[in-house]
């Protein structure tokens, strides 16, 4: 029974942290930030690489799959649901121009804010 | 069922006394297991701005102060107004001097690198800005050739 038991928290702790593991690694822009205060993880994690090249859930997304991605989630929300948290993952070495092109997109979809992550350290 | 009593005389016998070693081996290695596998061994990230948003998002009438980033030979410059500030020490401290309730505007060059402007996005954050958008300049035109 010990054993079962012990089967199941490495089980739980497995799903528990796979949305995590998802999270290829990106050299992240070096800025101190803010420490993160939303408890529930953001619903889209956005990556972009140092060519412009966009990952989302760990799969290669372009532009019109990702505002179809966003449409699609936009539609499936509840009325009243608070809005889509977004959060870039950018490479501190990726042009601005890349991360605008993000920013448009989400813009178009009614998503006007996101957040930007940062690797915690300048 | 039959449950045989403890004689009331009853002394343990220290010699009697054996550990289940494959038992307790198995569990040190689920709990060891265990914390490997909770453990995060990735570097915490953090996030900026929370109230980052892309431009003409609030539809506010108030101007808020713009930060143009000029990104040039691989260094950048900032410019508020007519003022140019070559790091981003010296942008800090001009921006804390702004009155921080109209928000900021961070224009960057497109060329610049994310790096950049996230390092003004933060000066800004420094300064106290808490309403901070974020537009991308067009690229600048290039000198005619005479």
């Amino acid at each position: 029974m010990i054993d079962v038991v012990l089967l199941l928290i490495v089980f739980f702790c497995l799903t528990a942290q796979f949305n995590d593991t998802q999270r290829r690694p990106v050299d992240l822009p070096r800025e101190a930030g803010d420490a993160r205060v939303s408890v529930a993880p953001a619903s889209m994690v956005i990556d972009l690489d140092v060519q412009g090249g966009m990952t989302v859930a760990g799969q290669p997304c372009d532009e019109a799959a990702l505002a179809d991605l966003l449409a699609r989630q936009t539609r499936t929300s509840k009325p009243g649901a608070p809005a889509i948290e977004i959060l870039i993952r950018a490479d501190r070495h990726c042009r601005t121009a890349h991360l605008s092109e993000v920013g448009r997109i989400l813009a178009n979809a009614g998503v006007h804010h996101w957040k930007l992550a940062t690797a915690g350290s300048s | 069922m039959h449950l045989t009593r403890r004689p009331r005389h009853y002394r343990l016998n220290p010699e009697s006394i054996r550990l289940p070693l494959i038992a307790l081996i198995d569990v040190v290695l689920f709990l060891l297991l265990y914390f490997v596998i909770s453990t995060s061994y990735e570097a915490e990230e953090r996030e900026l701005g929370t109230t980052l948003a892309t431009e003409g998002a609030s539809g506010s009438t108030i101007t808020p102060e713009v930060v143009t980033i000029l990104w040039s030979d691989g260094s950048a410059r900032y410019r508020i107004d007519a003022l140019e500030y070559a790091d981003r020490a010296s942008l800090t401290v001009a921006l804390r001097a702004l009155p921080v309730d109209t928000g900021l505007v961070i224009s960057a060059a497109a060329d610049a690198p994310v790096q950049v402007t996230a390092g003004a996005v933060q000066a800004g954050r420094d300064a106290g800005f808490t309403r901070i958008s974020f537009k991308v300049a067009p690229p600048a035109p290039m000198p005619a050739v005479p």
